[in-house]
């Protein structure tokens, strides 16, 4: 073997089965000594580097390597931890097909990747799937923000994040300190609810407007989610995108738009209140439900709505002059 | 950061087992299935049998066999690659969000796999999956998806509350289920309304709520007429012409659109046929339902005024008349004849 330079993805397969194969801790000068292509090393210092390049590689691809102490607290060696493999897993053929569909809702998004190699993982021990024709194919979860991958480890980790974030109405970036509560997917975007540290509340964050990387930070969370938290219907109600709102008389059976998901009996008149980013967004929306839609409350909203309609009614009446 | 060399013992690792339990195939059937060469593949085998546990005796080595006249691949001994690498915690976290997504889908799939995949999953990744704190939000109730479902299976009929978006009206209809599409990462229903006497669509997550009926008694006449329009209605654009009369045509209509809602070019089916000195932009915009370019225009607020045709423009000043109505407004008698 020697005068033949080994490649890398060889000496990386040889650590890792050197690793695995024994419950044992397995010393640096073991390493050296038997791995093939540490022997290229000229030096101590070079086999140092190259060792430790490689245990981070291995570990950056979710490998658990484990670094055995002895009783005098130095180095005695590493091994893999025992669940490096996949578990058993019984899957049938239909549920393999339904996870094949799983891996392809990702729409190139940052989780294509991942749900990609893990349907890979599991048909390597499986049967060949059943190819059936799904409706359900043509599902899309959208995720281009970046951020969504360390947000979903900081939640695995239970740890503080740290990241950019510019407000929905202005041009104003603040850095933003937060303990993270969950993610939610929501009408084409994901959303981050957790503790803002500095702000010591409950915030809404929409993750397209995190500016740059997220940090998962040392910290562990420190003010954790009370117990059965409804995650999901906090983005709703207290998004700090939603700063203006309205009270509306909403006839029956009209102004779906503006009565959305509330519970109210949607055959009644009722009265209901309306959230929006923006009062311009919500004189928009209010003034779109027509005949269906009477805003009530706040007064400079309801003028500016009553402003609108008159200019919308002048500007369509009589002829074009051109 | 991973490098080269990590993507492609990514691939060997999760090739042995793979080969390990398909004995047999073809290296052209292994190389399509990896997405790679046929020739990367061989290179692929031909470093793994040099790779071995320490000692690397011949029965230390990985041993394959992948010579020959039929060229298929036999592992004959995996050393300890008989299984792939666990599931990383953003590998299962892709899956399962994925699969809750799908449970909160229609449409005939099996949702019996589906439950007990996740299952599984959750299972073998233990406490690394997420839980309470990944929501997926598709819009549609449980109850909803699931009467859905049951009526398709059973082909019955369904009781639905739709709240329209072109009409802006909630509506109670019986509909029986056709079929569920998705269009644009959306999901539809395909049914016969009753309320309408024709073949509707109507996006799931605007079904408030759904009742299981009786069963159809004759679904020739929906499915002749879901054949007939299928082709026609499902462009990406006709999310708010659900659930409406369509023209099939539909109409031109002529708008002014103001410098600071140029953005709405790039929304709606519009096309720029006039620059104007002001900065503004006279455009064209497909119509099919009327009702829904005036309810565009008043959401607009005054920033986008339609031209013509004069029946369009009709529509949407008496529109923001009749709003006015609810405020004290004197009412404005339109001139005649000018």
């Amino acid at each position: 073997m020697s005068g033949t330079r080994i490649e890398r993805t060889e000496r990386l397969l040889d650590l890792l089965l050197c690793l695995v194969a024994t419950s044992r801790p397995v010393s640096r000068a073991t390493i050296r000594s038997v791995v093939p292509g540490y022997d290229s090393a000229p030096s101590e210092s070079a086999f140092e580097r190259m060792f430790e390049r490689d245990k981070d590689e291995l570990r950056g691809m979710g490998i658990p390597i484990e670094t055995v102490l002895d009783s005098g607290g130095d180095v005695e060696g590493y091994r893999a931890a025992r669940d490096w493999a996949l578990t058993e897993v019984q899957l049938t053929a239909e549920e393999l097909a339904v996870i094949a569909i799983a891996a392809s809702v990702w729409d190139e998004a940052v989780l294509a990747d991942p749900a990609r190699n893990a349907l890979r993982k599991l048909e390597s021990v499986q049967p060949d799937p059943v190819r059936m024709s799904h409706s359900v194919a043509g599902v899309r979860l959208h995720a281009q923000d970046a951020a969504l991958l360390p947000l979903l480890a900081s939640l695995r980790e239970s740890r503080m994040v740290s990241f950019d974030y510019r407000a929905a109405n202005g041009e104003e970036v603040t850095r933003r300190q937060v303990d993270p509560w969950g993610v939610v997917a929501r009408d084409g975007h994901w959303y981050l609810v957790g503790h803002d540290r500095d702000r010591s509340q409950v915030r809404v964050f929409r993750l397209s407007r995190i500016q740059g990387t997220v940090t998962v930070t040392a910290q562990p969370q420190a003010n954790p989610a009370p117990s059965g938290t409804d995650i999901g219907s906090l983005v709703g109600q207290m998004s700090a995108e939603l700063q203006a709102r309205a009270t509306v008389r909403v006839r029956a059976g009209a102004a779906a738009g503006l009565r959305g998901r509330q519970s109210v009996d949607p055959f009644a008149d009722a009265e209901i209140e309306v959230t929006a980013a923006t009062q311009g967004q919500l004189v928009g929306r209010i003034c779109a439900a027509g005949e269906g839609a009477i805003a009530v409350s706040p007064t400079d909203l309801v003028q500016e709505v009553v402003i609108t309609l008159r200019t919308i009614r002048d500007q369509h009446r009589g002829q074009v002059h051109r | 950061m991973s490098s080269t060399s990590a993507a492609r013992l990514s691939r060997l690792l999760a090739l042995v087992p793979w080969l390990y339990a398909h004995d047999g195939v073809t290296i052209d059937e292994a190389s399509r299935h990896f997405g790679v060469s046929p020739a990367q593949l061989e290179k692929d085998l031909w470093l793994l049998i040099l790779c071995g546990l320490p000692g690397y005796g011949p029965d230390q080595l990985i041993d394959i066999q992948f010579w020959g006249t039929d060229a298929r691949i036999h592992v004959i001994d995996p050393q300890a690659l008989e299984r792939p690498l666990r599931l990383s915690g953003d590998e299962s976290a892709a899956l399962l969000i994925a699969l809750r997504l799908l449970a909160q889908v229609p449409g005939g799939h099996d949702r019996g796999a589906l439950l007990s995949a996740m299952e599984k999953l959750q299972q073998a990744v233990g406490g690394s999956a997420p839980d309470d704190s990944v929501v997926i939000d598709s819009g549609t109730a449980d109850e909803v998806v699931q009467a859905i479902d049951t009526a398709l299976a059973g082909q019955a009929a369904l009781r639905i509350r739709y709240s329209g978006s072109a009409r802006d009206a909630i509506t109670d209809r019986e509909v029986e289920p056709i079929a569920v599409r998705t269009v644009n990462g959306r999901a539809y229903l395909e049914a016969w309304c009753r309320l309408a006497g024709a073949v509707r669509t109507f996006r799931v997550d605007r079904i408030q709520q759904a009742a299981v009926l009786d069963r159809i008694p004759d679904r020739e006449q929906a499915r002749e007429q879901a054949r007939e329009t299928s082709t026609s209605d499902q462009s990406p654009d006709a999310d708010d012409l659900l659930a409406t009369a369509r023209l099939p045509q539909g109409v031109m209509a002529e708008i002014l659109v103001h410098e600071s809602a140029r953005w709405a070019l790039d929304v709606y089916p519009m096309e720029a046929v006039a620059e104007q000195a002001d900065g503004g932009v006279v455009a064209r915009i497909l119509v099919r339902d009327p009702q829904w370019l005036v309810r565009l225009v008043l959401s607009l607020r005054g920033l986008v005024v339609v031209l013509a045709p004069d029946a369009l423009r009709d529509a949407v000043g008496a529109a923001a008349e009749a709003a006015l109505q609810g405020y004290d407004e004197p009412s404005t008698p339109r001139p005649e004849g000018t």
